[in-house]
């Protein structure tokens, strides 16, 4: 069952300019973006910094709102803000950097305690500390940390904190925007079996937003790549990885460093840039780069062509990688 | 300058760097040794307050006011750099060693124009232009020659513009001649580091620290940016210190890795060695928490604890408290460096005997 939907969310930034403060055009962050999220399931979203994925993450939200588009959680309509108020306590977001997620001048028991009040989940004060000692131990802190300040954690301790904080409120959804990129390799691990532990012990749902693919890999059960503010592919975990079939996904995945000195990279290295989203190449917004670029790819944007259970390309061809050459055109 | 018969171009002598604070004394680096050879690629490979950046800072003498050295020389060249006066030093740091940092947004000048960034490059070294005719490659080739050209004015200027443009084509930055009259600011991230790159190259280092470069970059520009580096090593005639907190990096672009743990270098081995039998704890735990497309695995590793403070660090060998095979001497006395063989060397007493 599907617990997100997603239907052609358009998130659009106006350039303004001059005196009057003209709008000249738009930075097209998030630009037609389908997505289906299956309850207790992982979804992946990867791509490179600018791509758009975080600023999709804050729509699904509402945190920013989006220019058009639908989005569906668990069968209400909740864009507008009206809407989103009456299901905000189910959906929660896990930020990327825990020292500016965490209010310096709270104690960790007021962090967890706060959301429950506002959300009118305790009925005292006591209650709400109750649950919060909990929770903080639920996460691998001991109950003494409750009155401690953020400044006297480490970052993997605080992720944890803002971990608890989100589980606060009883989420079904949440969004995790790079919740380990501050974090150093050696920690990093221990807050993503927490996340898989609370998963399945809670039967969250999540979106995993990561620009690192190995962990993306090591997280998610499906994962769409991001390219320009579009989805360019969507497969199931294991498929991208080994059968990625958009030439952008592929040679995204090969640039990935391999800790193996005897590895050879027998891939050719993606040249070019990230093109600006203000100003998106007509056709495929991958064009640019792309080695098996054609007319068709100028003329005519991509849909997502179906390429396989639950996998989806937007790229006009079917490309072998290890030969170099387009196979046949999808119809 | 006399090369030193060796070969070592770096050395650093039971180096310890400690930091004034109001807490109190940071012990950032401890007996720290590492050599670097002649054309080779050093990795310096830790998590985040090892003490990669404050070695870097050491080298170049460049420590903040509340840093200083407690013990220990670095040699450059046999040289030592701590006899240095600032006047020396400010010159070694303009034609000796040359330093990419992580975030080139900072370290261009925004409101200068890359082309005259990049000349000034060039212009620094007194001996600068070599001769006449020749290509950015022979130039960059070229440490020192005994007699220099005697170009003037206009003419160095000009001859400066010429390599500066063929530089840039050097770093593959596509339109070298539009990118000269940009801005910083104009360019993207992988643009900028090409450009920062440049610009180190063009002062004819013999040592290269490249501090963190692509963290700020994406996987694609990441690959590029290393890529980039790799093929120009034969072009330039320095040896390379990489410091990074990616072991994945250090496996695909070192010669030599050197694992650094709370302000300690833990172990140093070529990079094969240490891929094929790392011996410290620290590092075999390490490589266990590096997750590998290849090789998805249920289960992350992570190492217990977290990375000490270094106001008050452990007694004895800084890694006991998270170290599953603890010992009780671990806890008194700090291990001494042991070569475990083909100049592979390990901290530790599991070794010892």
């Amino acid at each position: 069952m599907e617990i997100l939907i997603v239907e052609d969310l358009k998130t659009w930034f106006p350039i303004k300019d001059g005196i009057t403060q003209r709008t000249i055009g738009h930075i097209k962050a998030v630009d037609g973006v389908n997505l289906r999220v299956r309850k207790g399931e992982t979804y992946g979203l990867v791509g490179e910094s600018g791509c758009g994925k975080t600023t999709l993450a804050k729509s699904i939200l509402q945190l920013i709102k989006p220019t058009s588009g639908l989005v569906r959680f668990d069968g209400l309509d909740i864009t507008g803000i009206r809407a989103v108020k009456k299901i905000r306590r189910r959906m929660q977001i896990i930020f990327q950097d825990p020292y500016a997620s965490l209010d310096p001048r709270k104690t960790v028991l007021s962090a967890l305690t706060e959301p429950m009040r506002v959300h009118g989940l305790a009925k005292s004060h006591s209650d709400a500390a109750k649950v919060a000692s909990e929770l903080i131990v639920k996460v691998g802190l001991n109950r003494e940390h409750l009155y401690r300040y953020p400044h006297e954690f480490s970052g993997g301790q605080r992720q944890r904190i803002a971990i608890a904080r989100a589980l606060s409120v009883e989420p079904e959804f949440i969004i995790l925007d790079e919740p380990t990129s501050f974090l150093d390799v050696s920690v990093q691990a221990q807050v993503l079996d927490l996340l898989k532990d609370l998963q399945r012990e809670l039967q969250l749902t999540y979106v995993f937003v990561s620009h690192n693919l190995s962990v993306v890999q090591h997280m998610s059960d499906r994962v769409g790549v991001m390219y320009l503010g579009k989805i360019v592919e969507e497969a199931t975990c294991d498929a991208i990885y080994k059968t990625a079939e958009h030439p952008y996904s592929h040679y995204l995945i090969t640039a990935i460093p391999i800790p193996d000195p005897h590895h050879v990279r027998k891939e050719k290295i993606l040249g070019g840039d990230v093109p600006s989203p203000v100003n998106i190449p007509s056709g495929c917004r991958f064009r640019p780069r792309c080695p098996y670029v054609t007319d068709k790819c100028i003329i005519e944007e991509p849909r997502l062509y179906p390429a396989g259970k639950l996998h989806l390309v937007a790229c006009h061809y079917k490309i072998n990688f290890n030969r170099h050459q387009m196979v046949t055109e999808r119809a | 300058m006399t090369r030193v018969q060796n070969g070592s171009i770096l050395q650093l002598k039971n180096l310890s760097v400690n930091f004034r604070t109001y807490r109190g004394e940071v012990r950032a680096l401890q007996n720290v040794d590492l050599e670097i050879s002649q054309h080779e690629v050093l990795a310096l490979v830790g998590e985040s307050g090892c003490g990669k950046s404050v070695t870097t800072l050491t080298i170049l003498n460049l420590l903040p006011p509340n840093g200083y050295v407690t013990e220990g020389e670095i040699l450059l060249n046999g040289l030592n750099l701590f006899k240095k006066t600032d006047e020396e030093m400010r010159h070694i740091r303009s034609e000796e060693i040359a330093t990419i940092f992580q975030d080139p947004m900072t370290y261009l000048n925004p409101v200068l124009t890359i082309a005259t960034q990049l000349k000034e490059s060039f212009l620094v070294r007194k001996d600068f232009p070599l001769s006449r005719n020749q290509t950015i490659e022979q130039f960059l080739a070229t440490k020192r020659s005994p007699e220099t050209t005697k170009v003037h004015g206009r003419q160095r200027a000009d001859i400066a513009e010429q390599m500066s443009v063929d530089l840039l084509k050097l770093v593959r930055l596509p339109d070298p001649e539009r990118v000269m009259k940009q801005y910083p600011f104009e360019l993207s991230g992988g643009m900028r580091q090409r450009c920062m790159i440049a610009m180190a190259l063009a002062r004819r280092p013999s040592l290269l620290i490249a501090d963190e470069i692509t963290t700020a970059l994406d996987v694609t520009i990441q690959a590029q940016v290393l890529s980039l580096l790799m093929s120009l090593r034969d072009t330039i005639d320095a040896s390379t210190l990489l410091i990074t907190h990616d072991l994945s990096i250090a496996a695909e672009t070192a010669d030599r890795i050197a694992v650094m743990y709370a302000g300690n270098i833990v172990e140093v081995a070529s990079t094969r060695a240490l891929f094929r039998s790392p011996l410290h704890p620290y590092t075999k735990l390490l490589m266990r928490c590096i997750p590998d497309v290849r090789k998805p695995k249920a289960r992350l590793e992570s190492i217990r604890g977290n990375v000490p403070d270094l106001i008050d660090p452990p007694n004895g060998c800084r890694f006991n408290p998270r170290c599953p095979k603890a010992m009780e001497v671990c806890r008194i006395r700090k291990p001494t460096l042991k070569n475990y063989g083909n100049d592979h060397l390990v901290h530790c007493f599991l070794y010892e005997s």
